[in-house]
């Protein structure tokens, strides 16, 4: 492998300058470079800056004036955006313990289904393949008081309705409920391809010492599985900082703003107030939260990729 | 029966029977969306099964006397598009950072990465006027360009995976035959790494076809998308059932097939090829 490397790093030499050499990955980079440039670096600049300026885009010739940190001063002190950050936690929290519940437990079920395993993978691949949008609409129509189905079944179950996107203490968890069943399987497949990777050995040993199947699950399975864990833990907390159709085509945040989380909010002052500088600053605030987040997530892959390469 | 063999079979049944039951969990919403769609709209959704008979009505309505066929078909070219965009030059790069040394490979990997996980409505704001500056708004070329910034990172992450897989004795000897780099790629590489680039843009053609947010604040008309038009059968007083349901279910069925079509690679797409499921 060593020398194979080797010889991959000096190609006919007589052919290429060592110069052209060099700047040989740049033609390969330089479409993708261009795209960032324009789309990620540009943008993320002009959101810093705009997150500094008073920028209103329904005032007529609306300019942009720099007013240095007035945006994060009236954000901080505005009770809304506190009010959505912690819904926005509550939401994240809720969604993601019930799909990493749910999800190990299916994945261990179907770990455990020799049988039929590949046609149950099929099937619960639905719920992550349509669009939110989709899947924001039918839950609310199937959740709806009157006619939802869902609601007809409750009143045959527990003899009640309930109005899940309408009432305020059920709104916003309804609506983490739907985020719950979207990527519950996401969390399935990765657990189940940790399942199937690993080790027969120490539960063969295991079983000769007389360990029953709970035992096995709870002091090899899962401690095993950390990783996995911690991948579809950070893939769901980053994902559910940023969900907006659940919320926006199912309660658009109501009711008042009982099931608004701060990317909701966001760009709700951003287009519907046109409020340019108070959602650029939110925006900086959340990017913040979700990078911290992605961090980790970045140094627990790589700390994996050096640990099997 | 012996106690033993009592319990396996009840471990059995608990396994089938819940995956059972989860499996329905997962595909009710689809097939409500289905048997909605086959019934005859007749105003106030009811229960009333004795005059249920399947019809197409309701197919037929959306996509003759509405504009849905439109903007099904406007999600189409641009998802198609931004694939034919994303994929050559996420290749391309994601080649480079397989076997080329450079300096800042590591940082720019990051980049890479970090591309994916902001908030969208971050850039959002910033997008909405940049497109408005070039009267790019409510054009399909500015969702292609946006949508391409979008999955070019997961492109030329999942390029370079494919990629570092392959041996590069091959690629070696082609060199030796006289190919320069942009000939082993093009005729060593990508052949070889084709299964794992085609499931790559058959998923970026569904989050494509899937995505609501940018398209909700960029586009009004010309390039609306088909999933910003299903909201307008929600209205707050009428729901218009029967078109929702077809409509809904004609979007939904694309995906579904492309999904299951790549579905060897989907956690690998999903989780940035830090799980790789059973190939």
């Amino acid at each position: 492998m060593e020398t194979a490397r080797r010889v991959w790093q000096q190609p006919d030499v007589d052919r290429w300058s060592k110069r052209r050499r060099r700047l040989e990955p740049l033609w390969f980079l330089l479409p993708s470079l261009t795209v960032f440039a324009v789309f990620a670096i540009w943008p993320t600049i002009e959101a810093v800056v705009t997150s500094l300026s008073r920028y209103n885009l329904t005032e007529p010739n609306a300019r942009r004036v720099f007013i240095g940190l007035e945006n994060y001063r009236t954000m901080l002190a505005d009770p809304t955006f506190w009010g959505d950050l912690v819904r926005s936690f509550q939401f994240v929290i809720a969604s993601v313990t019930v799909t990493l519940l749910l999800g190990f437990y299916i994945a261990y079920l179907l770990f455990n289904a020799n049988r039929g395993r590949n046609i149950f993978r099929i099937l619960f691949l639905v719920p992550m393949t349509v669009s939110p949008a989709i899947t924001a609409l039918s839950f609310k129509f199937m959740f709806n008081y009157e006619f939802g189905v869902i609601n007809v079944m409750l009143d045959g179950l527990i003899g009640k309705k309930l109005n899940l996107l309408g009432d305020a203490g059920l709104a916003l968890w309804a609506t983490a409920a739907i985020d719950a069943w979207i990527w519950t399987p996401l969390v399935v497949l990765i657990l189940l391809s940790g399942l199937e990777s690993l080790p027969v050995e120490p539960f063969e040993a295991a079983a000769l010492d007389g360990a029953g199947a709970w035992d096995m699950l709870r002091s090899i399975t899962v401690p095993l599985l950390k990783r996995f864990f911690l991948i579809a833990a950070l893939i769901r907390i980053m994902d559910a900082f940023r969900v907006y159709e659940i919320i926006q085509l199912t309660t658009a945040g109501g009711p008042g703003n009982l099931s608004e989380t701060l990317n909701v909010y966001i760009a709700k002052r951003g287009f519907s107030f046109f409020e340019m500088g108070p959602a650029s600053a939110m925006a900086m605030i959340l990017t913040f939260i979700i990078v911290a987040v992605g961090t980790v997530f970045v140094r627990q892959s790589s700390a994996f990729e050096e640990a099997t390469s | 029966m012996s106690a033993r063999r009592l319990a396996r079979v009840a471990a059995t049944a608990h396994v089938y029977v819940v995956l059972t039951v989860y499996a329905v969990v997962c595909l009710f919403p689809l097939l409500w969306m289905l048997f909605t769609s086959l019934r005859p709209d007749v105003g106030e959704f009811d229960y009333d099964m004795s005059s249920f008979s399947a019809t197409l009505d309701n197919y037929v309505k959306v996509l003759t006397r509405d504009a849905y066929r439109e903007f099904l078909l406007n999600s189409a070219i641009i998802s198609a598009a931004v694939v034919l965009v994303t994929m050559p030059i996420g290749a391309m790069a994601g080649y480079a950072m397989a076997r080329f040394k450079f300096r800042g490979k590591d940082n720019l990997f990051f980049f890479v990465l970090s591309t994916r996980m902001g908030p969208p409505v971050a850039i959002a704001v910033p997008l909405f006027m940049l497109m408005l500056r070039f009267g790019l708004i409510d054009s399909k070329v500015g969702m292609i360009l946006v949508y391409t910034f979008m999955n070019l990172g997961l492109s030329i992450w999942m390029c370079r995976g494919f990629f570092e897989e392959l041996s590069p004795e091959l690629e070696e000897s082609a060199m030796l035959d006289g190919l320069d780099r942009w000939g082993v790629l093009l005729r060593v590489a990508v052949p070889l790494a084709m299964g794992g680039l085609v499931a790559t843009a058959i998923l970026i053609f569904l989050f494509t076809w899937n995505e609501y947010f940018f398209a909700s604040v960029l586009t009004r008309a010309d390039a609306k998308p088909f999933t910003v038009h299903l909201p307008s059968y929600f209205g707050n007083r009428r729901i218009l059932w029967g078109p929702l349901s077809a409509a809904s279910f004609l979007g939904a069925i694309v995906p579904i097939g492309l999904a299951i079509a790549a579905r060897r690679y989907l956690v690998a797409v999903f989780t940035f090829g830090t799980v790789r499921g059973k190939r």
